[in-house]
């Protein structure tokens, strides 16, 4: 599938992350959506699908992980990516290994790497 | 009392004794003597009435013998004169009578008759009321008259009828017979009679029969003279010497004499012997007292036997006296000294050994040593030699063979070893150590620190004959022991001392170490926090400037408006990233002491700044009210900083530690007391709060609830500390499950 028919929800409260991402997404010819708090996530989630969404993991309200969680009670097939400023090692000891299934990404990023995960999602699909 | 009149009251007592006994024993003699010139003199008298009687007997034997009273009693009563002169003139010859004289029962005169010369009887006739006055007294009278320079003999006889015997009739007349006395007859009348007649003129005024003259030895009676009015003019003495009576007067009176001769001779007798007993020694020994005389003491001591206690007191009192002296003398030395060391204590001047060396020539001894107990050891830590002026150490000595002497020791102050007869604590001090050292006598004295017998001083004689220790030598060596052990203890605190303030040094610069790691761990706690402050506008940069490269390749014509918006971004980025570098430096900073005037206010925004996301992140609000035109405070921003910053850390702490998890406040507050002129800086939390156990601890170092690896405990202590250093006030207030405010004064710059 090309990158073109995949739809991605970003989550962060820091706008600069956000608009970085909205433009490197729209380079890439990938829909892209905006959320600055997990709540209105939950509310994008329930009236559009995503394939993808990229979920800061501190927020004030609702966290990542827990904003992930019920991302994925919505839409079971959404694929979560935390980003974090943190250490990979503080996040991963933080969230529930066993019941995560999704990327980490680390602030700043690789784009290489946002690029991979894109890939990878649209051939998933 | 005084014995002066104790001697004084003995001898008067001896003396009243001894005249009593010589008064009654001369009463009993004059009593007796008393009664054998009674006797005498009334055996004399009699056998001189006897005489007077035997020669008179003629003459009175004309009254007694007067026979014709009834005719007589005729005659006086009718004056019958020629019948008088007949009857009773006639009769004068044969009674030896030198005149008659009759009365009437009147006391008138109506017939004299006389064979001498009249002027005999100057005087005559008698009174009318003398006759009768006579008469009424008793019928017959026998008394003696002034006759000239002779006596006249007066017999008279009141007449009554001679039926009357008793004479108790009224008379009827008066008959007198007179009869002169010559000096023939008075010379013969003594010869019979042994005695000497004289006529006194002096009228007897006592009732005495007789009269003993001592002098004389006569044994005088009286007779009564009187003249024709028959009162008494004077006596006639008829004195006989007894010379019986006179010896043994004059060997009574030779007696008195002897006894008062006795007495005086006795008593001054008794007087020199006191001069000589008593007065003489005492004074003696007043002398030697006053003069101090041990010589004159001494030899009181060897010749009086009686006042050889008192010599030998006296010697021993001057002896003492003068050791006395020598001893004051001493004490003042001794003050000096102790003086001199106090001085050199104080100055810090003070060895062992210079203390040894004024020891040892205050005491004047030749040894002195100082000891101390080291681990069941006696070490010499100093031992001072005087004649040869050396200083010998290190002799060590095993405590274990001395317990007597630590024993005494320790209960008394200083002790004389030898000297005082402590033989057993001589054999206890190892009599053998004591010979090899030629020590004569020695005194030791404990030396104690805090009351705790530590070693000992000793000071030694090793001279002959042994000088004895005064109490004064006693006193010395003991302070001089206290102030060995003054000098002990100050090199004793002053090398504890270095070491506490080597131990106090390394203490503050750990102190300082762990202030500043505290605050890098607490640093480090927040490195999580700080990386996501700087990673977030480090993306800004980073990803934005690697997204203008992409679509620099894609698009190929490059635009720089076209990226308008993502430099914006980026500089934003790069903007935030220098302020959380600036803040993280000037908080990680070691502080300085540079006070300054500043902005509460602003070092509370730049805290916040810091730990805004961290805290944000953790679902806490910070709340603020930061006053507007808060007056200035003095003091140091980054010290400041970390009050701020240490109080909201462990807010956030706390509000993390909280059962029923929620969403946390910090609110901080600064606002102006005016009435106080302070600068308040409230910082509250809604936190787990602190047990009102707790809360006077909260400000102490290293007092945590934290587990370890959470928290030094260090932090509110800092926080404490800095307030301190800027003048300011710090106090908490907490409930369990409510929440802690932290209320910090400072002073208004």
């Amino acid at each position: 599938m090309p990158l073109k028919s995949l739809k991605i929800l970003i989550i962060d409260d820091e706008k600069v992350i956000c608009d970085f991402l909205a433009k490197l997404f729209s380079v890439w010819g990938i829909e892209a959506y905006v959320c600055s708090n997990g709540y209105q996530a939950v509310e994008a989630v329930r009236e559009n699908r995503f394939d993808a969404a990229f979920i800061d993991w501190r927020m004030q309200g609702m966290d990542g992980a827990e904003t992930l969680h019920m991302l994925k009670e919505i839409c079971p097939a959404i694929k979560g990516v935390i980003m974090t400023g943190y250490p990979r090692e503080d996040v991963l000891r933080d969230l529930d290994v066993a019941k995560f299934k999704g990327d980490v990404i680390i602030k700043p990023f690789d784009i290489g790497k946002i690029r991979e995960l894109v890939d990878k999602f649209a051939l998933n699909k | 009392m005084p014995i002066r009149f104790k001697i004084f009251i003995t001898m008067i007592l001896w003396a009243l004794v001894f005249g009593g006994f010589i008064a009654f024993s001369h009463i009993q003699n004059a009593v007796r003597f008393d009664t054998l010139v009674k006797n005498r003199a009334r055996d004399q008298k009699a056998m001189t009435e006897n005489v007077i009687a035997a020669e008179g007997k003629n003459f009175a034997s004309m009254i007694s013998h007067y026979g014709e009273l009834d005719d007589s009693c005729r005659c006086f009563t009718a004056g019958d004169k020629a019948w008088a002169k007949n009857n009773i003139a006639d009769d004068m010859a044969e009674h030896g009578v030198d005149a008659i004289l009759l009365y009437k029962s009147d006391g008138s005169l109506f017939y004299s008759a006389s064979k001498v010369n009249n002027s005999l009887f100057k005087g005559l006739p008698m009174g009318k009321d003398d006759v009768v006055r006579l008469f009424a007294e008793k019928p017959l009278l026998h008394f003696f008259m002034v006759g000239g320079s002779t006596l006249v003999e007066v017999r008279g006889t009141s007449i009554v009828p001679e039926a009357d015997k008793e004479h108790k009739s009224p008379a009827q007349g008066y008959l007198f017979v007179l009869r002169l006395w010559d000096d023939k007859y008075i010379g013969y009348l003594g010869e019979l009679t042994g005695s000497r007649w004289r006529k006194a003129n002096y009228i007897l005024e006592h009732n005495r029969e007789y009269y003993f003259d001592r002098k004389k030895g006569d044994i005088l009676f009286f007779y009564d003279l009187r003249d024709w009015s028959g009162s008494v003019v004077g006596c006639y003495e008829v004195s006989s010497f007894v010379g019986g009576l006179w010896w043994l007067s004059q060997s009574l009176n030779k007696g008195v004499w002897f006894y008062f001769v006795f007495a005086a001779v006795s008593l001054g007798g008794l007087f020199y012997i006191f001069l000589i007993w008593v007065f003489k020694p005492v004074n003696a020994i007043a002398l030697a007292l006053k003069r101090r005389d041990l010589v004159l003491a001494r030899k009181l001591k060897a010749n009086g036997a009686e006042f050889g206690d008192i010599g030998k007191a006296i010697e021993q009192y001057l002896v003492h006296g003068a050791q006395l002296s020598t001893d004051s003398q001493r004490t003042a030395n001794f003050q000096k000294t102790l003086l001199k060391i106090i001085q050199m204590e104080q100055t810090g001047s003070l060895s062992v050994q210079i203390l040894l060396e004024h020891c040892a020539k205050g005491l004047d001894v030749e040894r002195v040593g100082a000891w101390l107990f080291q681990e069941g050891n006696m070490v010499g830590i100093d031992m001072y030699r005087s004649p040869e002026d050396i200083h010998e150490k290190g002799v060590v000595l095993k405590l274990l063979d001395f317990p007597l002497v630590l024993k005494t020791v320790t209960e008394s102050r200083a002790m004389v070893v030898i000297g005082e007869h402590n033989e057993a604590l001589a054999k206890a001090f190892n009599l053998e150590h004591l010979e090899k050292f030629h020590i004569t006598s020695f005194a030791v004295v404990a030396i104690r620190c805090s009351g705790k017998v530590v070693g000992l001083l000793t000071a030694s004689y090793t001279r002959s004959p042994v000088p004895e220790w005064s109490a004064a030598d006693k006193d010395f060596a003991a302070s001089m022991a206290d102030m060995l052990s003054l000098k002990l203890e100050s090199t004793e605190r002053e090398r504890v001392e270095g070491k506490l303030k080597e131990a106090y040094d390394q203490l503050k610069a750990m102190q300082s170490q762990l202030v500043q790691s505290a605050k890098m761990a607490s640093l480090g706690t927040l490195s999580g926090g700080i990386a996501h402050e700087i990673n977030n506008p480090l993306s800004g940069i980073l990803n934005n400037v690697q997204l203008v490269k992409i679509m620099a390749k894609e698009k190929k014509d490059f635009d720089v408006n076209d990226f308008k918006e993502l430099l914006a971004s980026i500089e934003e980025s790069a903007v935030r990233c220098r302020d959380v570098v600036v803040s993280l430096l000037e908080f990680a900073h070691s502080p300085k002491s540079n006070f300054a005037n500043l902005a509460l206010n602003s070092v509370v925004e730049k805290v916040v700044t810091i730990m805004n996301y961290e805290l944000h992140t953790g679902n806490i609000t910070i709340g603020k009210e930061l006053a507007q035109n808060l007056p200035l405070v003095k003091g140091n921003a980054q010290l400041l900083q970390q009050v701020v910053f240490d109080v909201v850390a462990n807010a956030h702490w706390a509000i993390n530690k909280k059962e029923k998890k929620g969403d946390g406040l910090i609110y901080i507050r600064t606002f102006y007391d005016a009435a106080s002129r302070r600068v308040a800086l409230f910082i509250s939390d809604t936190g787990c709060g602190i047990s009102q156990a707790n809360l006077p601890k909260i400000f102490e170092p290293f007092f945590t609830t934290k587990e370890l690896g959470e928290g030094a405990g260090l932090g509110l202590s800092i926080v404490y500390n800095i307030v301190k250093e800027h003048h300011g006030t710090i106090e908490a207030e907490s409930q369990i499950n409510q929440g802690t405010t932290i209320k910090i004064y400072f002073p208004a710059g």
